[in-house]
């Protein structure tokens, strides 16, 4: 019996070791975001507003050293210089954002700064991306997730206030934010493994919140 | 000559068992399973994490004995989950504790060295950075990606030295008489002190058996070399999370909070590592017992470990060592 137990654990510790690195998503960063899809007037997406609310942990790393008058406070300048120099960094990534549409996909112009300010000790940002074209939703829907394939930043939709919400839309447009679904991806994840372009598996993808956009 | 059976047969059904479990991995790996698995992972990360910046952030806005504890107890706890998974360190070290007999008290010491090791680290990195040169985390990357790539240079190394045993214990090159040594593979290991005396006979008049300093020294030696860079090898390497809750600790005002939750941190981590280095000592003597019978066996089996093992620590070096050349986007880029 002994034996048994501890034949079992010395399996359980082989097989532990065996399982490939990404079965440890290791999210260490985590940001709770408001996505305001923004309309013009023809009624076509002209872009999207991002409010990112950062755990504890990462506004302090964002923060510190950036108290250049040293009197220990954050000031708005500080924590907006935090920002301008995000929206600098991740432009190449296109905001962490994801297009799946038949056709035709947005694309990302430079983004604008919005405003900066501490909720608690959580760092909260918000900046606008438009479009360089107007996109239409009419035909076909637009579907887009903001998250980050390496996983090593976990983005999740407020779920307590409107995570998606349109801004200035007809009144034939909504958005539906489908929950994270991993078993559904699992053969899409497992058959991606590797192949993202930084070089990890793109394990993110199977905890990204999808968001569909349409008009009918 | 009579051959025994009953030990061929366990190793065949020992085999057996090896090869369901693969297969069921590779399965699982495919399979929904798997991916409750991975959710079921995240939903821990993000809940202890959760835990620790509620616990930190606590004891900054009231300090007290309650909420100092509630650090230490929820970083404990962090370590203990975080460490579940398979580190390269837990594989350098399973790898080492599985290709040759060790004691299991060995086993332990070392999986405590490296993971205190691991927090001293990340304290020397963030607080020591700091309060020597004034650099803050974002601009201490670059020392952290030199520690990073250091270590992942020792798993490489390790990985070598296990392949030139293995090589050594088959007798590819080198003596042929090691792998006939007198020794055999019984399981304790030689860390009995070397201050005894030697007549002329080479024998050791302390413990009575056959000593053959030139050879058993130098693989001593050797071997507290390789326990060294093993140590190191997972040491060197900062936790992600042990860096953030410093750099949190620091800007919030409670620096020392901050050092105790790490080294909470470090102890939860020594006994995740502590159970699998126990493991995998206790597995390789079971294998042992299933081989009674079968010295020779055990020895070819510990050796094609450290063969395998090996070459698997040298790729695993070379990827890790990519990653630290690679530009993603971690921390928004700052």
């Amino acid at each position: 019996m002994l034996k048994l137990i501890q034949k079992t654990l010395f399996c359980t510790a082989i097989a532990v070791n065996l399982l490939p690195n990404s079965a440890w998503a290791h999210p260490h960063e985590f940001v709770t975001m408001q996505i305001g899809i923004a309309f013009d007037d023809a009624g076509k997406i002209a872009g999207m507003r991002y409010n990112w609310v950062f755990d504890e942990f990462f506004s302090a790393y964002a923060l510190e050293g950036q108290d250049n008058n040293k009197n220990g406070k954050v000031e708005r300048e500080e924590m907006d210089a935090v920002l301008t120099e995000i929206i600098g960094n991740i432009k190449r990534i296109q905001y962490f954002t994801k297009f799946e549409a038949e056709g035709l996909t947005p694309k990302f112009d430079e983004a604008t700064p919005l405003s900066s300010e501490m909720i608690g000790r959580q760092l909260s940002l918000t900046f606008e991306v438009p479009f360089k074209a107007s996109f239409d939703v009419t035909s076909t829907p637009l579907k887009y997730a903001t998250y980050d394939p390496e996983f090593y930043i976990s983005f999740e939709h407020d779920k307590g206030k409107k995570g998606v919400s349109l801004v200035n839309a007809p009144k034939n447009c909504s958005g539906e934010l489908s929950e994270a679904t991993p078993s559904e991806d699992i053969e899409e994840f497992a058959s991606s493994l590797g192949k993202d372009d930084s070089g990890g598996p793109d394990l993110g993808s199977s905890f990204a919140e999808w968001v569909t956009i349409s008009c009918k | 000559m009579q051959v025994k059976s009953a030990p061929n047969q366990r190793f065949f059904v020992f085999g057996l068992i090896a090869v369901v479990v693969l297969g069921l991995l590779v399965y699982a790996y495919g399979s929904a399973a798997y991916t409750q698995f991975i959710g079921w992972v995240y939903a821990g990360q993000k809940m202890f994490h959760g835990e620790m910046t509620d616990n930190l952030s606590k004891f900054a806005d009231s300090a007290s004995s309650a909420t100092a504890w509630a650090v230490v107890f929820g970083s404990f706890l962090y370590g203990v989950f975080h460490a579940a998974g398979p580190g390269h360190g837990k594989i350098i070290l399973s790898t080492y504790l599985l290709a040759q007999p060790h004691e299991v008290r060995k086993s332990v010491y070392m999986s405590a060295a490296a993971s205190i090791l691991q927090g001293i680290v990340a304290i020397v990195l963030v607080y020591g950075l700091f309060y020597a040169f004034g650099l803050v985390a974002k601009e201490t990357k670059a020392a952290v990606a030199w520690s990073e790539r250091l270590a992942f240079a020792l798993v490489m190394g390790i990985g070598v030295i296990l392949i030139w045993r293995a090589i050594k214990g088959f007798g590819w090159i080198g003596q042929k008489a090691h792998s006939h040594n007198p020794h055999g593979d019984h399981e304790h290991s030689h860390d009995h002190g070397h201050d005894h005396q030697h007549d002329e006979n080479g024998l050791c008049s302390t413990c009575g058996h056959a000593h053959v300093p030139s050879s058993e020294q130098v693989s001593k030696a050797t071997d507290i070399r390789t326990i060294v860079g093993i140590i190191f090898s997972i040491g060197l390497r900062p936790c992600s999370g042990a860096v953030l809750v410093l750099v949190f600790a620091k800007f919030a005002g409670i620096p020392l909070a901050g050092v105790l939750s790490v080294f909470a941190i470090s102890i939860g981590t020594a006994i995740t590592v502590s159970t699998l280095a126990i493991l995998s000592v206790q597995a390789r003597k079971l294998a042992v017992t299933l081989l009674d019978g079968a010295v020779g066996k055990a020895e070819i089996i510990g050796n094609g470990i450290a063969l395998v093992g090996g070459a698997a620590l040298i790729l695993l070096g070379y990827g890790l060592m990519q990653t630290t050349f690679e530009a993603p986007i971690r921390s928004m880029g700052l």
